[in-house]
């Protein structure tokens, strides 16, 4: 479902997406400083996304993350708005 | 007789035990309440991997109040952040933000009216919660309404997730929306296509509008699929973005406008 709906929102969007972390092992998940320990990202149903091309992330504008937010949120994906992750990455996740 | 009394003793020994699971799985869902509530993350992660494994149905009228207030402090704490950000304040990363998101379907599956204005607030976190507003029919209209006329002060995901919300109620042949409420609904429509608003606000705005079949509303979608002015016009400058919703416009009005999620 994640991979399709993803997928589905890259075409809508018209622009690349970049995936900083997808589907992630316990062990990996657990190394990670800021990752919640039963995360859904280890069931390979969530995503952390950004524009293509938007590196350094600071760059990534409100407006780019609202849009793409828009598409994967009628692909059925609950998400985190722009201000909840001060590092502005977008989180998706499939949990249904 | 001392069959009967055996018997008699069997049936009193299963009551009790009966009752004392019934305390015990009380005292359990009051601690878990507690718990959702609590101020420590992983003792609310851990309360919500347990709640979880309940049902709906089998919730004590405690543990649904500890679940909607839970959800309406993430509701807050997305608001309040929402705030600040505009402020140009600088925002301490959350703990557990991945907890908000777990709350939405519990609450969702709770389909009682006091979880309404929990879920109005949970719309930030996309269509999940629009869905299960739009199950409540007339009673959620007046909140999900007030969303989108008092756009200020609110994120766009809150706003055009509740005229999805709108547009959930349209499309379900099963909601049953008094004449009044779908007027309503259409003038607040044509508001939101004619004003400046957020470009995610517009699309919903027009998917919305193409399945009201409103006329009125129908030729103001046709301008924008034809016009790029039109959109100009409403703020929205760079190419691809005209190009896209343009797009959008023009295959909502060929009746294929982007289907909605079902949770």
């Amino acid at each position: 479902m994640l991979e399709t709906s993803l997928e589905a929102a890259r075409t809508a969007y018209g622009a690349g997406i970049y995936i900083e972390s997808g589907y992630r092992c316990p062990h990996g998940n657990a190394s990670l400083p800021d990752a919640v320990s039963d995360s859904l990202h280890m069931q390979g149903r969530a995503v952390d996304l950004f524009r293509e091309g938007v590196i350094p992330h600071s760059s990534w504008t409100e407006q780019q993350f609202a849009e793409l937010q828009e598409l994967v949120e009628m692909e059925g994906a609950t998400t985190l708005t722009y201000d909840t992750y001060t590092n502005h990455h977008l989180h998706a996740q499939w949990a249904y | 007789m001392h069959r009967r009394n055996c018997v008699l003793q069997v049936r009193v020994l299963l009551a009790v035990l009966m009752l004392t699971t019934r305390i015990n799985a009380q005292v359990d869902q009051g601690q878990l309440a507690e718990r959702l509530l609590s101020e420590d993350a992983a003792e609310r992660r851990n309360a919500l991997t347990a709640v979880s494994a309940i049902e709906a149905d089998n919730m004590s009228l405690e543990l649904r109040e500890a679940l909607i207030t839970a959800l309406e402090r993430w509701n807050d704490v997305t608001a309040e952040r929402y705030e600040a950000g505009r402020r140009g304040e600088t925002l301490e990363l959350l703990e557990d933000p991945e907890g908000y998101l777990a709350f939405v379907p519990l609450v969702t599956r709770l389909r009682t009216p006091e979880a309404i204005p929990a879920l109005v607030g949970a719309l930030t976190t996309g269509l999940m919660s629009a869905q299960a507003l739009a199950e409540f029919g007339e009673q959620a209209v007046p909140a999900v309404l007030n969303v989108v006329r008092s756009p200020e002060n609110r994120s766009p995901a809150q706003v055009r997730n509740a005229v999805t919300a709108l547009r959930y109620m349209v499309e379900d042949p099963t909601t049953l929306l008094t004449l009044g409420t779908l007027e309503e609904i259409r003038r607040v429509t044509g508001q939101l296509l004619t004003g400046e608003q957020d470009l995610t606000v517009l699309v919903r705005a027009i998917d919305l509008a193409v399945v009201l079949g409103d006329p009125s509303l129908r030729q103001i979608v046709e301008s924008i699929a034809s016009d790029r002015n039109q959109l100009v016009a409403r703020g929205i400058e760079e190419p691809e973005r005209i190009e896209r919703t343009q797009q959008r416009a023009t295959e909502g009005l060929r009746g294929n406008p982007p289907s909605l999620p079902q949770f």
